[in-house]
């Protein structure tokens, strides 16, 4: 009888009361807390609270629903759509009240839904890559991928999805999943973002490491400068595992591996040398970085073509919402970007340039320095990038990118002098007067582009289609010529002039696509394919043959190379027993076609993660990976000349296996360890024949060798609070063995540092002032000392010949290298929201001379009126005490 | 954990300990020179020894050759001779000398070389079987005439031989060029040998120049085959004199040691004023010392430039 009776009264009910009530109930605004999450206590109290009919029948109500208890102005309507959620109960707004009834039934709800979105900057509508998106209530979660796309799917019902972004106010999202759904987030930069410094940056939420490392590129700006310039490459050096080149050489050396090895891509592009100013600085110009990401170990099958790391960066693609720009100057580089929408909120294009401003310096010392050794001319050193971005969202599934890159150096050294000497030679005195000039020319220029199509396939599957160009250029030309004029009775002229030209090229064209299916929250899948054509002229050398004619060198010095490589690959990211355990495994299938034949290799990879304890993770993985291309260094040092050379008939691949070990833990109050153990072992490897140099037939002067590496990295960071930091430490050894260097006994690398420290540190005074300083310390590089000299004169038959025996390859040590720097960092935004940021720094403070090289070298002393030639031992230095200071500007 | 934790901080530390290197930079200024030994022998020209002393190489300062050593070739157990010093008068680079001693292919013999002052030093090598020249033969010979009196001929000069299958076998290969240079009068002619010297463009893993003239061979990518070496040349001769001038190829079987040294040498020599070129590690087989010990076989064959 209750049960027939109480409908009947609400209607009667309801229909009395209508005229009271108007939909203007519904969006009344209000705050509220429930004491507990009893649907009909709560109904009770919002009709008390604010005075609202309200008519429900207690018996269709749950006792308990899962709804938050707290409301903070937020309308009637939600607070109902909460409660109510799940129950099969519906509102409606009659005359008489807010009447509650069970509605029509409710269609037939799937076990998931798929909620797929897109991660975006408020403001300049930017996408996020690595956004963490989480369900609050179901604990699913999952990150946004290179184009700021997540999907995940989810139960039907309520849902708080939580969107997260280092140094953005993490936005939480609440509705009622009933259906597929697409969703925009944009996320609002945090008002002070020092707040949370950490450089590097995990990875965040996913519960997994790996030795992978995010650069946050505003954090990086906050890093001492050196010569006032923010530079990527330095932060990367700056990591554990990753060695350096001395000052003035640059280079990365990852885990024991070549500078060669590891695989520098900007938008899917390789940039195949990423010097400026011989290393000082790299081409990337951080005001268009968008993300960097660099992988040392326990690499994804995604990922191939290098066998020591991967620095993944990303462009910014450009301000969709305004037209902005922004500039910055330092002591010896300008810059300046400017971004804008097409079409609003549609398409943005993002042009940025960046020009050395060096030479208002080294112009005049360097005609000085000439001026005071009796010659005229100059040395001149520029250098340029030109960074253009564009980007278009053709549909809500479909967008195209397009970005462009160029850099350039260019280094001149000219000269000449004259002079007329009297000499007397066998007694007869002569006048003769004497011209020298000389020309020498270096430069080498970069040239990328690369054309994407992001397309959504599906609600869990994502494609991207990219055409890549990439093309490196070196060239060095020198000119010198020698007049001689006998002033006598019969006068005579004698000239000699010698040309040079040195030349080399590669040049790559690729093709890909990628897949990205998100088949369920812990159950990832990524697959794709690659192909590309390359073109080596790995040196080219053109001497003047008398000056009648240009003239090639015999044999293979200038062979062009074709080669054409591809690659499949496939890769799942699972995580089993409720996500304490992670898992990427895949497999890369590469292959290379060279000279009639084919190289193909398989790539497994794994690498697990496990959650020990309250934020212990234990890390482990494995690694192959293979290059088809070779770095060759004709010196001891890096320099433009190193010639990248390809996987021929005769060079097979180089391979490396990694295996990893580690633990990671969070500690208290924002302190982070990492220790992480490495074991790396290189075949194949490519390498100069020792004596050889780079103008040789690269093909007939280089040798086929292995190397190892092993180590620990360790990681103390921390990243909260006014101090924020972290310390990295690496413990490594690392060695080569060529049948055709040291006589084919194993030596030390070069780099092998035993010891590597890294402190780095910001304190934050207040939002507008920090102060930012780090320490380096490393073992010295492994270099051949002379030990001995000695005259080789082989009884009757050879002149004598002096000789230096350096003992074993790279048996000794240079000095260690250390190093402070500091920069003050202040910034200032104007009532227009224009923002400033000053650095006033200084690199290598208390000036340390640390060597780049030593060498034995001739100098000439004057004993007793005669001219006396002497050996010394001389270190080369660079680069000591640097002030620096640093203006940008963004409008 | 903070067991966990501390046993990861130990381990960090021992191995930080461990992991300590070697001392930095020596002091090159403390230098102990080293007995250095020069000597290639064959099978006719006896034993001859240079013996010297090494120096720092910050030492730019003349070779001390060291007369007062005692010199001694072994055969295993067995004092074979006692060297003398070659006369020392007017030679600037004197040498030890056999006497007695006529090296035959295939025995090892040992050097020993003690000096007052000095740690005696040893080196052991051997002369390898002798490898004979197929042929020489001057191929696409082209004759162009210069300024008056002079021809310029180019041709290239192709050394034929057979490298023995189943051993390693390393080659040193001259190629001298015998001019008959006319005297004043122009009726006597004097004989001179001028060896051919390549640059180092020509160097490949197992082609080197070497620094005293001709090319130093590794058989790895030839073994037991029949090798053509084709030697492109240039010459300049007095048209009077070109009917007899003539080519010597002189083709030497050399042991391991031998091709070592001098491909070491020859490789520094060729590097040294390349900058920042990394150092060749040179190759030595005086046990305690400096040089080379090391015995060649050699076969010579004589080719006219113009068919007489």
């Amino acid at each position: 009888m209750k049960g027939k009776l109480l409908p009947a009264l609400m209607i009667i009910a309801s229909f009395a009361v209508s005229s009271l009530y108007g939909q203007g109930a519904l969006d009344r605004v209000v705050s509220i807390t429930f004491e507990d999450p009893s649907p009909s206590k709560a109904l009770l109290d919002l009709r008390k609270t604010f005075d609202l009919n309200i008519v429900f029948a207690e018996n269709q109500l749950p006792r308990r629903n899962n709804f938050p208890l707290t409301y903070q102005r937020k309308s009637i309507r939600f607070i109902l759509d909460a409660i109510l959620a799940n129950t099969g109960l519906v509102y409606r707004n009659e005359s008489t009240g807010i009447v509650i009834s069970k509605g029509p039934p409710a269609p037939k709800l799937r076990a998931r839904y798929t909620v797929q979105g897109i991660v975006e900057i408020s403001g300049n509508a930017e996408t996020l890559i690595n956004a963490n998106v989480v369900d609050i209530k179901q604990k699913e979660g999952t990150n946004s991928n290179e184009q700021g796309i997540f999907s995940l799917s989810l139960t039907p019902g309520l849902t708080q999805l939580s969107v997260s972004f280092l140094g953005f106010k993490t936005d939480t999202l609440h509705f009622n999943l009933q259906q597929d759904t697409f969703i925009r987030v944009s996320l609002l930069r945090e008002p002070q973002i020092m707040d949370a410094v950490v450089i590097p940056a995990a990875q965040q939420g996913d519960g997994m490491d790996f030795g992978h490392y995010n650069f946050n590129m505003e954090q990086i700006q906050l890093m001492p400068k050196i010569v006032g310039e923010t530079d990527l490459i330095r932060a990367v050096q700056m990591l554990p595992g990753v060695q350096s080149g001395p000052d003035g050489v640059g280079g990365v050396f990852v885990r024991g591996g070549e500078a060669g090895h590891n695989l520098v891509i900007i938008d899917d592009v390789p940039v195949y040398n990423f010097n400026h100013a011989a290393g000082v600085l790299s081409v990337f110009n951080t005001s268009i970085v968008k993300s960097a990401e660099l992988l040392k170990g326990a690499f994804p099958a995604r990922y191939a073509g290098r066998l020591s790391s991967v620095l993944d960066v990303r462009m910014r693609d450009g301000n969709k919402d305004y037209w902005t720009a922004s500039g910055e100057v330092g002591l010896v580089s300008g810059r300046l970007t400017v971004e804008g929408p097409i079409v609003k909120n549609k398409s943005s294009l993002l042009l940025a340039g960046r020009a050395s401003l060096l030479n208002w310096m080294l112009k005049p010392y360097s005609r000085n320095f000439k001026s005071n050794k009796g010659e005229n001319g100059e040395s001149t050193y520029s250098f340029y990038d030109f960074n253009a971005k564009f980007n278009l969202e053709i549909s809500e599934k479909d967008r195209l990118f397009f970005s462009f890159y160029r850099g350039q150096d260019k280094y001149e050294n000219n000269g000449d002098n004259q002079d007329t000497l009297n000499l007397i030679i066998n007694d007869h005195f002569g006048s003769f007067r004497y011209h020298q000039i000389y020309r020498e020319k270096l430069y080498w220029t970069n040239t990328g582009g690369s054309l994407r199509w992001s397309h959504i396939l599906g609600k869990k599957l994502f494609a991207n289609s990219t055409l890549t160009f990439s093309q490196l250029d070196v060239n060095i030309a020198t000119a010198s010529s020698d007049t001689v004029a006998i002033i006598s009775a019969v006068p005579a002229i004698l000239f000699d002039a010698d040309y040079g030209n040195y030349s080399s090229s590669i040049r790559d064209l690729g093709a890909r696509t990628d897949f990205h299916w998100d088949i369920a929250p812990r159950n990832k899948v990524r697959f794709g394919f690659r192909i590309q054509r390359n073109n080596f002229v790995p040196g080219l050398e053109e001497y003047d043959d008398n000056y009648k004619q240009f003239v090639r060198p015999d044999g293979n010095i200038s062979r062009t190379v074709l080669t054409t490589g591809w690659a499949l690959y496939i890769e799942n990211e699972r995580r089993f027993f409720s996500r304490r355990l992670y898992c990427n495994y895949g497999l890369n299938w590469s292959g290379w076609s060279v000279d009639n034949r084919n190289y193909t290799v398989f790539e497994p990879r794994l690498a697990l993660s496990y959650l020990l304890a309250d934020s212990t993770y234990l890390e482990a993985s494995a690694s192959r990976m293979s290059q088809f291309l070779h770095l060759l260094s004709g010196t001891n040092i890096g320099l433009p000349t190193d010639l990248w050379v390809p996987s021929t008939g005769q060079i097979g691949p180089e391979l490396a296996w990694q295996y990893t070990l580690g633990i990671r833990r969070s500690l208290w109050r924002g302190w982070n360890l990492s220790v992480e153990g490495y074991y790396k072992q290189m075949k194949n490897l490519v390498n100069y024949s020792e004596g050889a140099n780079f103008l040789d037939d690269w093909e007939q002067n280089i040798t086929i060798g292995t190397g190892r590496a092993y180590g620990l990295d360790f990681l103390l960071r921390k990243n909260s609070g006014r101090i924020n930091g972290y310390l990295a430490y690496t413990l490594g050894k690392t060695d080569r063995t060529f049948p055709q260097i040291n006589l084919g006994k194993t030596y030390p690398f070069k780099y092998d540092h035993r010891h590597d420290l890294k402190i780095w540190g910001d304190y934050r005074f207040s939002p507008w002032l920090d102060l930012s300083a780090s320490w380096i310390f490393s073992s010295g590089l492994a270099f051949s000392l002379p030990q001995d000299a000695f005259t080789v004169e082989v009884p009757g038959v050879s002149p004598p010949v002096t000789v230096v025996d350096y003992g074993p390859k790279n048996s000794a040590r240079l000095p260690a290298y250390h190093r402070f720097d500091v920069g003050l960092n202040i910034h200032v935004q104007s009532l227009h929201g224009t923002k400033h940021q000053f650095q006033i720094g200084a690199y290598n403070v208390y000036s340390r001379r640390n060597p780049l090289y030593y060498q034995l070298r001739t100098v000439y002393v004057e004993e007793q009126g005669r001219l006396k030639e002497e050996k010394e031992l001389v270190g080369v230095h660079l680069l000591p005490f640097l002030p620096s200071i640093n203006y940008s500007v963004k409008f | 954990m903070r067991k966990l934790l501390r046993g990861v901080f130990s381990f960090g530390l021992l191995t930080f300990l461990l992991g300590c290197e070697k001392p930095q930079l020596k002091d090159l200024t403390n230098y102990t020179p080293r007995l250095v030994v020069i000597s290639n022998f064959t099978t006719h020209d006896g034993i001859r020894v240079q013996v010297s002393k090494s120096r720092s190489p910050l030492d730019n300062g003349p070779t001390e050759y060291l007369t007062n050593a005692r010199v001694e070739i072994w055969e295993e157990d067995k004092l074979l001779e006692r060297l003398i010093i070659s006369d020392t008068r007017d030679a600037k680079a004197p040498y030890f000398s056999s006497e007695i001693i006529k090296p035959r292919i295939g025995v090892d013999y040992t050097v020993k070389v003690a000096v007052k002052g000095f740690e005696t030093v040893t080196a052991t090598s051997r002369i390898p079987e002798r490898v004979s020249l197929d042929s020489v033969v001057v191929e696409d010979l082209i004759a162009s005439t210069d300024e008056p009196g002079f021809v310029r001929y180019k041709f290239d000069l192709s050394i034929y031989f057979t490298d023995p299958l189943a051993e390693r076998n390393f080659y040193h290969v001259n190629v001298f060029q015998k001019n008959f240079l006319p005297l004043k009068d122009g009726i006597d002619k004097v004989e001179e040998l001028t060896k051919l010297i390549f640059g180092s463009e020509v160097n490949s893993n197992y082609i080197v120049a070497n620094y005293d003239g001709g090319l130093l061979i590794d058989d790895k990518l030839i073994n037991g085959k029949s090798i053509k070496i084709p030697i492109p040349i240039a010459i300049r001769m007095s048209d009077h004199a070109g009917n007899m001038d003539e080519m010597i190829v002189e083709l030497r079987s050399v042991s391991e040691e031998y091709y070592l040294f001098h491909a070491t040498v020859s490789r520094q020599q060729g590097n040294q004023d390349l900058p920042f070129s990394d150092p060749v590690v040179l190759f030595n087989n005086i046990r305690n010392g400096q040089g080379i010990f090391a015995g060649y076989s050699q076969a010579n064959q004589a080719v006219a430039i113009k068919p007489r």
